[in-house]
């Protein structure tokens, strides 16, 4: 055995980039990072000469003499072997047929790509040297990528045939470039400020671009078993070579430049996002070392690009600001991925690589020894699920390696394929803008027409007609109001709504008018409805419930014609309003005694009454917190109640609960559907809504078969014991919220006999546009919305107005015969939220929802408000989708996410959740498949989800979290180190006291108490950094990271190796010991 | 993600269609079938107020015509 002095010659620290591959080298089942030369040499070959030929590669290059080692050692590192062998197997196919040639060389390259590398074994390179005849040998060199990368291939070959040439005498050979300067020169950078510089380029960068649309776990985590990478590629004809050639020398930009902005382009429309990040390999060879370009070893490093897409911005104007971002970080390529990702959370799915090294075109026309390099051809692979290599020159090639558990051929041809149009359209069309160079490509097309297959002819129809299409007057009960005892059949209904349609025309109602409705939920309220609509006007609900600075600005911005109200309505109106008209007033009924209940004719009206003049106009809550009228027409309702009845048709025995307040449009449909159909309505006493026990009663009693209810209030029915006793019950609606699927499960446990439909609309869309069976899709998480109805198309846009792909999540339009006329008396906002229809022709208008959704296979989900977006230590998280991931945990019935403020002021994330499901467990279960920043910082259970009148969760009576309830995990400090940081927890938190395992970002930290953290810990004499906070986030973690200022580093003692440079890296004795033993050579 | 009709630095279009309904509209987009540029480009809040000032009745136009 050798001593440790003469088998190591050197121990070297890792670039970042090795750093990387040895974390993959040891997490991947299968190492993709396994390196493939071919190389066909003519000419005869001597391979005793060919391994002296290596031995004095390997003498001049120690950097290719390494092992690694990182157990026991807080940083990997190489070592290097003062001996070390490049194994040369040799393989005689002379005797071999053409077949059976190709089928061994492929079995070669099979067995050698999936023969993984010991890494602490040097060297990572081994050879088969394949004789076919005395003049022709094949020379397959295999290798680990983390040491040599694609810039030295061409070098390292060289390399080898001049050594082969020289006859295994070196001295004759020029001096060897040294890695060691590499290494030293990137010892020597500043990396805070690279640091700081990576953080302001990225501040903002959406979290993870998958151009793939995966979640990113599957991308970034290790490459799965059979993970095999492949690759499709691109050949552009002559005349695209010669443009793409051309374009640089007009347009100033690089061929580097025009490939990032088409992949920029390419990926943006893939992500539906205008911000997009993709990963780049960089070549490292900085001119600050000597002889950088010519040295052979892992230089390059991957650095993150982040391209913000402007929608009006030109190609050529796209290309030129990326070339500028870019060119300003070149001075931070030296900083490693791990950290840039760590410091900004920005994860990505592609990697570009420009071949853009020299090439050697002596190569092939020169013999060495009589030998002729014949071709060279390499063969790799990276963990990334795509990655795209450029490869220029007279016949520029693309090759995009796909891994193809995430990514088929196909695919990969279609994305190559928009690559290549988005590339050629900026260097032909530079003028022309993103949407214009990467346009929705055939398969969004194609689904943006099937979208549009909603159409059914519509006979003009009327909400006040006695009947909907096609059906009869029925004898059966039309109305029952249990409260008030009263029970009406078709004909008394009808003539009631006649006698006092007739009173309100000869008050001055008729088209065109408003009519305020402020009676509380009674037979009286739904005859008050169906007269003003019968009269012509347009009916505006007031919900009695509303504080009374709200009904007085809908009443003034309304300016009814009437009040329709009773003794007790009126003592919620706020005064003024205009006239009133009380119906439980004798003089009332004296004056409709006198009014004729026959069907009111389109003459006595004040004017024809259309089917484009308004029905209903219901107010609702603005943004900017100024209620605004929706009015919605006859033809877009009636719409709406036709396609419900033919999808759920209502006989005579069916039954429908009223219990919707009459100022939710949901109530529009309990309302009306069911006298059109002949069946009857069951009016719930009024504050039924919120009662579930007596909601059960009331439907038990009626034999009510069909309902609807908000999601919150479905689960808190659900857990009523008496709701199981509905088993009249046929069907429920769901709508106003995101549908839980776990609420869907509940419900059919609950209510087998009976269907749940989930809803969508927004008010401005005549109540719903979507619907979906829960039963059949109950969804992961949360209930898809479902498929448009009739003469209805949903559109799912990115910010440049395309359609998005298939499972992209996007901006939800609405357009159709169920659009709202706009916002009463306010043309701006109806002008910008009810804007032009780019597909539908004809002057059509679309309403943008405000809603994210995104269509899977023709089913549109819910994803969240675009509104609800926010940002956590500064990410931008969907709340919506942080709901949905609590949801899916089993055990979870319900979920909700928000921001709240923490000790220090700031807005972290926090989930509330009701059911069985422990908020401890729930996060385990969410943190599998959430990023960090969207796991919530405090998980709270709630028992009794707070409702607002409408019966939808009241968000800001949810209760605040306290952030110190689970602080005190792992107990007291141990040491005096953990007491300073348990101190420093507790003060910058606000905590009584901390313990040792306590998680500083679970106890409502984020990066801004991160830094009063440090301050803190500083002030109490030790030192940590922002960044060790992040990795060691508790007491116990940040002790061990933290450093005493006055500590000075571990000594290098023991047997120094006899190297004169000055030790990039400072190991113990038993570690130099330990890695001297791995350093022999090991043959 | 942002939505072209919130982007507060935009250049912005004024559309009408037949039915003399108005909408806002983004400079970068090609104007849709059926309707006609009015105004613009111009920023947002110009936009608006051209939008608040000639739309002035909020029916369509073959409604307004019908019931005259």
């Amino acid at each position: 055995m050798a001593s440790p002095e003469r088998a190591l010659e050197d121990v070297l620290p890792l670039t970042p980039l090795q750093e990387g591959l040895l974390f993959h080298a040891g997490s991947d089942r299968d190492d993709v990072y396994t390196v493939r030369t071919t190389i066909g040499l003519t000419g005869p070959l001597d391979p005793d000469r060919l391994r002296a030929a290596w031995a004095t590669v390997l003498s001049r290059y120690p950097n290719l003499r390494v092992g690694f080692w990182y157990e026991d050692l807080d940083r990997p590192v190489q070592f290097v072997a003062r001996e070390a062998t490049v194994p040369v197997r040799p393989v005689d196919l002379s005797a071999a047929t053409p077949e059976e040639t190709r089928d061994e060389l492929a079995r070669i390259a099979e067995d050698e790509d999936r023969t993984p590398f010991d890494l602490t074994v040097a060297p990572p390179l081994r050879c088969v040297l394949v004789r076919h005849s005395a003049t022709e040998h094949t020379l397959v060199l295999t290798n680990h990528h983390i040491v040599l990368d694609g810039w030295s291939m061409p070098l390292l070959v060289r390399e080898l045939m001049e050594a082969y040439s020289a006859d295994g005498d070196g001295d004759g050979l020029p001096q060897a470039p040294a890695f060691r300067d590499h290494l030293a020169w990137l010892a020597s950078r500043d990396t805070d400020a690279a640091e700081d510089a990576w953080v302001r380029a990225l501040d903002g960068a959406p979290e993870n671009t998958d151009v793939l649309g995966r979640p990113q776990e599957r991308t970034a985590g290790p490459a799965g078993e059979g993970a095999r990478s492949r690759r499709a590629e691109l050949t552009l004809t002559e005349e695209e070579a010669a443009d793409l050639a051309s374009a640089p020398a007009h347009t100033g930009a690089t061929l580097n430049s025009l490939v990032q902005a088409a992949w920029a382009l390419v990926a943006s429309r893939r992500t539906g996002s205008g911000d997009v990040v993709f990963g780049a390999a960089v070549s490292g060879r900085s001119t600050g070392v000597r002889d950088a370009q010519s040295m052979i070893g892992l230089l390059i490093n991957t650095v993150p690009v982040r391209a913000r897409l402007d929608p009006a911005e030109s190609g050529a104007g796209l290309v030129r600001r990326l070339q500028d971002e870019q060119g300003a970080l070149i001075a931070h390529h030296h900083l490693g991925l791990g950290r840039i990702q760590r410091a900004t959370g920005t994860g990505f799915d592609s990697l570009l690589v420009v071949e853009n090294y020299p090439l050697d075109p002596e190569l092939g026309e020169r013999s060495f020894a009589g030998v002729n390099v014949r071709d060279v051809d390499v063969h790799d692979a990276t963990h990334y699920p795509l990655t795209l290599v450029a490869l220029p020159g007279g016949e520029p090639r693309f090759v995009l390696g796909h891994r193809t558990d995430v990514c088929g051929e196909q695919e990969a041809r279609t994305l190559l394929e928009e690559f290549r149009s988005a590339l050629l359209g900026l260097v032909r069309s530079p003028e022309l803008r993103p949407a214009e160079l990467a346009p929705a490509s055939e398969r969004e097309t194609a689904a943006l027409e099937e979208a549009g297959r909603t159409f059914v002819a519509m006979a003009p129809g009327l909400l006040g007609d006695p009947t909907g299409a096609g059906a009869a007057v029925s004898d059966g009960p039309a109305l029952i109001d249990p409260e008030a005892g009263t029970e009406l059949d078709h004909a008394q209904f009808r003539a009631r709504v006649n006698r006092l349609a007739r009173e309100l025309v000869s008050r001055g109602v008729g088209p065109g008018e408003v009519v305020a409705v402020a009676v509380p939920r009674s037979a009286d309220l739904v005859v008050a409805l169906h007269a003003v609509v019968v009269a012509g006007g347009a009916y505006l609900p007031l919900d009695l419930e509303y504080p009374q600075e709200r009904l007085r600005f809908v009443l003034e911005d309304a300016a009814p014609r009437l009040v329709l109200t009773t003794g007790e309505g009126a003592r919620s109106l706020p005064g003024g309003g205009g006239e009133r008209l009380y119906l439980d007033a004798p003089a009332t009924a004296e004056l409709l005694e006198r009014r004729s209940g026959a069907e009111l004719s389109q003459d006595e009206r004040h004017r024809v009454l259309h089917e484009d003049d308004l029905a209903y106009v219901i107010y609702t809550s603005g943004s900017t917190g100024r209620p605004k009228g929706v009015g919605v027409s006859h033809a877009a309702i009636v719409n709406r109640l036709e396609w419900m009845q033919h999808q759920f048709p209502l006989g005579e025995d069916d039954r429908v609960l009223q219990k919707t307040p009459s100022a939710f449009d949901v109530s529009v449909w309990e309302f009306f559907w069911p006298f059109r159909a002949g069946a009857a309505l069951v009016v719930a006493p009024p504050g039924a809504h919120r009662d579930p026990a007596r909601l059960a009663r009331v439907m038990d009693e009626h034999a009510v078969t069909k309902c609807h209810f908000v999601p919150s209030m479905l689960r808190v029915f659900l857990e009523e014991p008496s709701a199981a006793d509905c088993d009249g019950l046929r069907a429920v609606f769901a709508s106003g919220e995101a549908l839980p699927s776990a609420a869907a499960e509940r419900f059919f446990e609950a209510l087998p006999g009976a269907d749940l439909f989930n809803l969508y609309g927004p008010t401005e869309a005549a109540v719903d546009v979507t619907w979906a069976d829960a039963f059949v899709d109950a969804g992961r998480g949360t209930v898809p919305i479902g498929r448009p109805v009739w003469n209805t198309r949903a559109y799912v846009l990115d910010p440049f107005l395309r359609p998005v792909p298939d499972g992209v999540a996007g901006d939800l339009y609405l357009s159709g015969t169920q659009l709202a006329r706009g916002y009463r008396g306010r043309p701006g906002l109806t002008a910008e939220r009810f804007v032009a229809d780019p597909f539908a022709g004809r002057g059509a208008r679309m309403y943008r929802t405000g809603d994210v959704a995104r269509l899977r296979d023709g089913v549109l989900e819910f994803v969240g408000r675009s509104d609800a977006q926010v940002k956590v230590r500064g990410q931008r998280i969907e709340l919506g989708e942080v709901e949905a991931a609590l949801a899916a945990v089993p055990g979870v019935t319900g979920a909700v996410a928000a921001l709240a403020g923490n000790a220090s002021g700031e807005d972290v994330l926090v989930g509330y959740i009701s059911g069985p499901a422990a908020p401890d467990t729930a996060r385990e279960h969410i943190a599998r498949s959430l990023p960090g920043a969207m796991v919530p910082s405090a998980l709270v259970a709630v028992g009794e989800w707070p409702l607002s009148p409408n019966g939808k969760l009241d968000r800001s009576a949810l209760p605040a979290p306290d952030f110190g309830a689970g602080a005190g995990r792992g107990g007291g400090p141990r040491t005096d180190l953990e007491h300073t940081v348990c101190a420093a927890f507790a003060t910058v938190l606000g905590l009584e006291e901390a313990g040792t395992d306590d998680d500083f970002f679970r106890l409502g930290g984020d990066s801004i108490s991160a830094l009063r953290l440090v301050t803190e810990i500083a002030g109490r004499g030790l030192e940590v950094s922002v960044h060790d906070v992040f990795t060691h986030p508790t007491p116990a973690g940040l002790s061990r990271a933290g450093r005493r200022p006055e500590q000075e580093p571990a000594g290098a003692g023991g047997p120094e190796p006899e190297a004169e440079p000055e030790p990039l890296i400072s190991l113990g004795a038993d570690q130099m010991a330990l890695l001297a033993d791995l350093g022999r050579d090991p043959e | 993600m942002s939505n072209p009709f919130d982007d507060t630095d935009g250049a912005f279009l004024v559309l009408v269609n037949g039915e003399d309904q108005h909408s806002l509209w983004p400079g970068f987009a090609r104007v849709p079938e059926g309707w006609t540029p009015v105004h613009g480009p111009v920023s947002k809040d110009e936009a608006l107020e051209y939008v608040d000032t000639h739309w002035t009745d909020l029916r369509p136009r073959s409604l307004r015509e019908a019931s005259a």
